[in-house]
């Protein structure tokens, strides 16, 4: 199924996002672009990262690693496009916007689908508990920074903002909790799982 | 028969690293009594130091204190859950390095860089030093926090994971289904079901002080950002409260663990225990307000809140366990040692020292009480008799040997000081917080200083009785090692 319509997804998520007049209406408002754009261009890339690493072996206790290094590659670049600074450019400058869509499918994406499944379960729930604290910092941020961040965007659009990550945190947070609290299944083939 | 510490789920490196935890853990404690014994001195005005260096000391002290509680905790806690789960114990050594290396940082920050904003860094004091520390010595004291809160995260996301796996959700391993009829089938143990709490409680927290500590180090780079300074308070409220709570929580795991092996009696996860549990689990999330009722902006009904769900969250826990733990050592021919003696001050010293906790909880009170030593008085109470005689057990319970004594004489009499003193200086907290005089004060007026100098004497000898059961373990270690 994912094999089948994966890359097609992935594919339409890449045109909806890039493609004009569409891409000018996503990053029109500053939400629809960090909140919808954004995770538009890395799911795309993810999609084709997960199905890269179902084709792909790896060697016997490199895919950890290999993961890590991937995971952290996606970070950094997630990171960089967390700031202002470069959202406004890639509004101003179609160079910066192409930048922006290319890193963020192919830097941001693409690792983390191809490290993710190669994260063990303890080094997933961290990126996860991270990525709510981060959310939640950085709404706050939005949502208290009494400086206008962006010559594109409404001062007014950031507590918009500000509000939407705090909101995001909050569902991650909770989506992950609940995935904790009601797995309801034990994993005997799990080499770290003991029996009881 | 002697009870039996060998763990046969625990491999020679998880031997070491709890070793190794456990080390750390007396070695820092001793210390930060020692930084704690200098602060009393100076109030008793016995010692002159200088406010700047009282108020260093005092902030290397809470956060110390805090950091070994959740280090000698998690190690109880991973050492007997480990009969249950299997568990990394890769990830409880990144922990210790992750820890080590935090508090190398923090002392940097508060030893050289001057930082004393004190444990709870409230916002935006690091900031606003008025000239006494750095903002780089802000940001090293915060940086290491964050780095041993990193420690603590993946400790708690990997036994999250052990239990998911062994149990299909933390639901389960919280006995949800025996609780709420679904499932006939055994309960959880009660060590899967206190760690199960602590995981979930704990890792929330801990994410709610990641966000606050990057929030504050954005403030110090940036001070033009600023937060609103009560949502700041009620951030860092919510994870210090529920983070030292939690190590608690984690101790008490030895009680459930050692008491039945002594007493040859099982300690079973009844409906009423798997309730309380689940009942802690919930509240302890949501008490943090009543550190905040002298806050007076703060929404009514979260003081109310606040206030009632105090006096319901201690109990559910404390009465299962402070009645099963009567119950099970009853007419049960228990021999009395170092570990159960300890083990048993420690219910005493949990059980009486939420009493005053839970007074202070109460508006009325804490409208005369709060900010007076009656807050360490508190803490102070069932910390140092209820969570560290825990740990104290556990020391001497991974050391026991069949062939020799668990305790001497010395053992016995330093036991009977640790009680004596230990009393005396938590009394001398609560006696001069009824009177008013403020915490956190470098120096005292005259008629406060008859009750430092009398809570230093007592220092002194808890001191001198810790540093006795510190030294018996760190001679005994190979033992826990050769245990494998």
């Amino acid at each position: 199924m994912m094999r089948r319509y994966g890359a097609a997804l992935a594919t339409v998520l890449l045109v909806i996002a890039v493609v004009p007049p569409l891409s000018a209406w996503w990053e029109a408002s500053l939400v629809r672009h960090l909140l919808l754009q954004v995770p538009m261009l890395v799911l795309a890339g993810l999609i084709f990262g997960s199905l890269l690493a179902r084709r792909s072996r790896f060697l016997p206790g490199s895919g950890q690693m290999e993961g890590v290094a991937a995971v952290l590659l996606a970070a950094f670049c997630l990171a960089f496009w967390m700031l202002p600074r470069w959202l406004d450019a890639a509004v101003a400058d179609p160079r910066v916007d192409a930048a922006k869509a290319g890193s963020l499918v192919l830097l941001a994406g693409l690792p983390l689908g191809w490290g993710w499944s190669r994260l063990r379960p303890v080094a997933r729930a961290f990126i996860w508990a991270n990525a709510v604290s981060m959310l939640a910092a950085m709404g706050v941020l939005y949502l208290t920074f009494p400086d206008r961040l962006c010559n594109n965007y409404l001062a007014s659009e950031q507590p918009e903002l500000g509000r939407a990550l705090l909101g995001l945190a909050l569902v991650l947070g909770l989506a992950g909790a609940a995935r904790a609290m009601l797995d309801g299944r034990t994993r005997p083939g799990d080499p770290l799982a003991g029996g009881h | 028969m002697r009870p039996d510490p060998q763990m046969p789920s625990l491999d020679v490196a998880a031997r070491r690293t709890i070793a190794a935890n456990l080390a750390v853990t007396g070695l820092v404690l001793l210390l930060m009594m020692l930084v704690g014994l200098l602060l009393r001195l100076t109030q008793a005005g016995w010692l002159g130091l200088e406010p700047d260096l009282f108020y260093q000391f005092m902030t290397v002290h809470g956060v110390g204190m805090v950091g070994i509680a959740a280090l000698g905790g998690a190690s109880v806690m991973w050492y007997f859950l480990s009969q249950y789960v299997r568990l990394n114990s890769g990830v409880l050594a990144a922990n210790l390095v992750l820890f080590l290396i935090g508090v190398v940082m923090i002392l940097g920050a508060d030893l050289i860089g001057g930082f004393a904003a004190g444990w709870t860094f409230l916002y935006p004091l690091p900031a606003r030093s008025s000239g006494v520390w750095g903002t780089a010595a802000a940001a090293w004291h915060l940086g290491g926090l964050l780095l041993i809160g990193v420690g603590f995260l993946l400790v708690c996301l990997e036994i999250g994971r052990a239990l998911v796996s062994s149990y299909g959700g933390l639901g389960r391993s919280l006995g949800w289904p025996q609780l709420f009829g679904t499932s006939m089938a055994d309960p959880p143990p009660p060590t899967v079901v206190a760690s199960t709490m602590v995981v979930i409680v704990t890792t929330l927290a801990l994410v709610a002080g990641a966000t606050i500590i990057v929030l504050s180090l954005v403030n110090l780079m940036v001070p033009s950002f600023e937060i609103d300074p009560l949502l700041a308070k009620n951030i860092i409220y919510f994870f210090g409260h529920v983070f030292i709570n939690a190590t608690i929580y984690m101790a008490v795991i030895a009680v459930y663990e050692i008491l039945p092996r002594y007493t040859k009696r099982p300690w079973k996860s009844s409906r009423v225990f798997l309730a309380a549990w689940t009942a802690s689990t919930t509240m302890v999330l949501v008490i943090f307000p009543h550190h905040l009722l002298m806050d007076l902006v703060m929404p009514r009904w979260t003081m109310v809140l606040g206030q009632v769900l105090s006096y319901t969250n201690s109990f559910p826990v404390l009465v299962v366990t402070g009645l099963g733990a009567l119950a099970i050592v009853h007419r049960s021919g228990i021999r009395w040692d170092m570990v159960s003696g300890l083990l048993f001050l420690a219910m005493f010293g949990w059980m009486a020292g939420v009493v005053p906790a839970v007074v202070d909880a109460t508006i009325i009170v804490n409208s005369v009480m709060h900010n007076t030593l009656w807050v360490p008085g508190h803490f102070h109470f069932y910390l140092l008799l209820g969570l560290v005689p825990m740990i104290f057990a556990f020391m001497y319970y991974v050391t026991a040997d069949r062939q020799d004594a668990t305790s001497e004489d010395y053992d016995r009499w330093a036991l009977r000081v640790y009680i004596a003193a230990g009393l005396g200086f938590v009394v001398m907290f609560l006696y001069a917080g009824r009177h008013s005089v403020p915490r956190r004060w470098a120096v005292h007026l005259p008629e406060w200083v008859l009750y430092d100098q009398l809570a230093s004497i007592f220092a002194v000898l808890v001191l001198l009785a810790a540093g006795l059961f510190v030294w018996r373990f760190l001679v005994r270690v190979p033992r826990l090692l050769a245990a494998g």
